[in-house]
């Protein structure tokens, strides 16, 4: 059951991470689009401004958790690569997982409460073209909550010292 | 002392290894709490999202993927050949072609690592293949690398242009004379070094052929397409930086297409790298805003300027005091971790001690660039450690990145010195 739901977890992480390629994409093609227009059709696209601004939100956050999953966050973790013991480094590990993991699920409480006033008001977004404000904040409540449970399953991973809970590799082992 | 509380916290979540964005969070949670109760946990969403939708932050993700795209193709071996038929017989030519391409890969792309990891995979081993000294190339690599941030396209100079509230425009301007000045340096080391030691020089002759120059030239022409979409096109005032990248993206996709190296694998590689890499700066961004507004708030600036004012210090005392700060913490810190937390703090004394913006963070970039080649912890040095042949220990590297570290540094004082080195190109726009 719990292989069921980290697989399912990682495969989240990875279609979040396509998608966000794919954002990135669009921001090029957008960004482009928009300057040849405006400079060789003299036809400005005045949404394009916001709407890269919503893409480059969205792409952060529905990333984020991909970002966790291939270790690309960067730590400085110099104490941990000092360390030779392998169950000094699984310590580390675990133990800057777990604070992760505090902070994050609190960032994904304190969002998660503003994502549902704005659902209830109905806020857009200060712009010439504006969205509704818990389209973006979805993403931001996703971001932190899906990395938070990376950093658990780490942190469960490190301590509990199998590689029952998450695929993610200890890195630092390495050293 | 909430914030107190919080740097504390912070240093202490930095030593334990937590990621340096999570670590932020956990100062503006302590901060916010400390400093107004749980109400003030309700500005983050609204900051984050702030951030995070910044139109001008836009140009970060298209600049690291300008450089992902011209890396992943493969295009950079052409221009490595390239230069290699250009320069002719030089004293240290080996080493003169290093510091070219360091500036001509600084000026298409802005990672340190990834031109120390680059140059010291390919120009590194067969320069040491034909004789060349290992410490001293390596110094030249790190020295080189230190350029990509200072040249534009950079995206630490987007960051420090929108957490200062400087034009971003104005500081990617200011960044290309030091960055000459800088590989003119490099340059005059080298023939100074090897005017006193021949023997440094390389021995052996290249076994490769070197084509004709005209031909040479002729192949670094499609490279022109991305240096005039970034560099041209903000310097002539056609386009914003984030234009000026999304151009710069497409010209890339062009050099590809020229070279035969346009690919759906390498398009998709670079997409991905690109994406991972600045989702990891930008989240550590989407933290600035609660920071500063929480500095702000705590009157921590306010009383920073009070207590600089009152020690009544010479100008230039007062900036090399402001330059040491980032340059000890860069040993230990990340790059942009201090960009967050020294910005906010450094803004309002501009101001106070009438710090010309351009010529301040122009020296406090190339501070921070020096951070990143400046032993124990600057990452170029691992990456160059990791990329370069198995003869070249980090404790080569390490001795090497210092005679470097000191030119970096003497551009430094010449930028101050002659502040139109950062002013002038600028006025131009």
């Amino acid at each position: 059951m719990l292989r069921s739901l980290g697989l399912f977890h990682d495969r989240l992480s990875e279609l979040g991470l396509w998608l966000g390629m794919m954002a990135l994409a669009a921001l090029a093609t957008l960004s482009f689009a928009g300057t040849m227009s405006r400079y060789l059709l003299s036809t400005p696209l005045g949404w394009v401004p916001d709407w890269t601004g919503y893409t480059l939100a969205a792409s952060i956050f529905i990333t984020a958790p991909a970002v966790t999953k291939h270790g690309q966050h960067v730590a400085m973790d110099f104490i941990a690569a000092a360390a030779t013991s392998r169950t000094v480094v699984r310590f580390l590990t675990g133990i800057a997982a777990a604070m992760t993991f505090i902070v994050l699920a609190t960032m994904t409480w304190i969002v998660t409460d503003s994502l549902l006033a704005a659902f209830r008001s109905g806020t857009g977004t200060a712009a010439g073209y504006p969205i509704p404000r818990w389209w973006l904040l979805s993403f931001i409540t996703y971001g932190f909550g899906s990395s938070a449970v990376h950093f658990l399953r780490t942190a469960l991973t490190a301590f509990l010292g199998k590689e029952k809970f998450s695929d993610l590799h200890i890195s630092r082992e390495a050293n | 002392m909430p914030i107190a509380i919080g740097f504390g916290a912070l240093a202490l979540l930095f030593i334990i290894g937590v990621p340096v964005f999570a670590a932020f969070f956990g100062f503006n949670i302590i901060a916010a709490l400390g400093l107004m109760g749980p109400q003030g946990l309700s500005i983050f969403a609204a900051s984050i999202l702030d951030t995070s939708m910044t139109s001008e932050l836009v140009s970060v993700p298209l600049f690291i993927l300008l450089g992902e795209l011209l890396f992943r193709s493969g295009c950079i071996t052409i221009l490595f050949d390239a230069v290699d038929d250009i320069v002719g017989r030089i004293r240290g030519r080996q080493y003169v072609i290093v510091v070219l391409i360091s500036v001509l890969l600084g000026a298409l792309s802005g990672s340190a690592v990834a031109v120390a990891a680059m140059l010291g995979k390919t120009v590194m081993s067969e320069a040491m293949e034909r004789g060349g000294d290992k410490r001293l190339l390596a110094g030249l690599v790190l020295g080189g690398a230190c350029l990509a941030p200072i040249i534009p396209p950079s995206f630490l100079i987007v960051l420090i242009g929108m957490l200062s509230g400087t034009s971003i425009s104005a500081l990617l301007a200011a960044g290309v004379l030091p960055g000459l000045v800088a590989g003119l340096l490099f340059f005059a080391y080298v023939q100074f070094l090897l005017g006193r030691d021949p023997s440094r020089d390389m021995t052996s002759s290249p076994d490769k052929l070197r084509g004709p120059m005209w031909k040479a030239v002729i192949s670094l022409l499609p490279f022109s397409i991305v240096i005039f979409a970034v560099l041209g096109l903000i310097l002539l005032g056609i386009a914003t930086p984030n234009e000026a990248a999304a151009c710069g993206v497409f010209g890339a996709l062009a050099v590809a297409a020229i070279y035969g190296k346009l690919s759906v694998r390498m398009i998709l590689d670079s997409l991905k790298g690109a994406i991972l890499m600045s989702a990891m700066i930008l989240l550590i961004m989407a933290a600035s805003k609660v920071l500063t507004q929480l500095l702000a708030f705590s009157g921590l600036t306010r009383d920073l300027v009070a207590f600089l004012t009152a020690l009544d210090m010479p100008t230039v005392m007062v900036l090399i005091l402001l330059m040491i700060i980032p340059f000890v913490l860069c040993m230990f810190l990340d790059q942009i971790a201090l960009l967050l937390i020294l910005i906010p703090i450094y803004t309002p004394l501009l101001d106070t001690f009438g710090f010309d913006p351009l010529v301040f963070w122009t020296l406090f970039l190339l501070n921070l660039t020096l951070g990143a080649i400046t032993p124990p912890f600057g990452y170029a040095l691992f990456a160059l450690g990791s990329a370069s042949p198995r003869e070249v220990s980090l404790r080569d590297i390490y001795g090497a990145s210092w005679p470097f570290i000191g030119l970096i540094l003497l551009t430094l004082v010449l930028v101050w010195a002659v502040p139109g080195l950062a002013t002038w190109l600028p006025s131009q726009l």
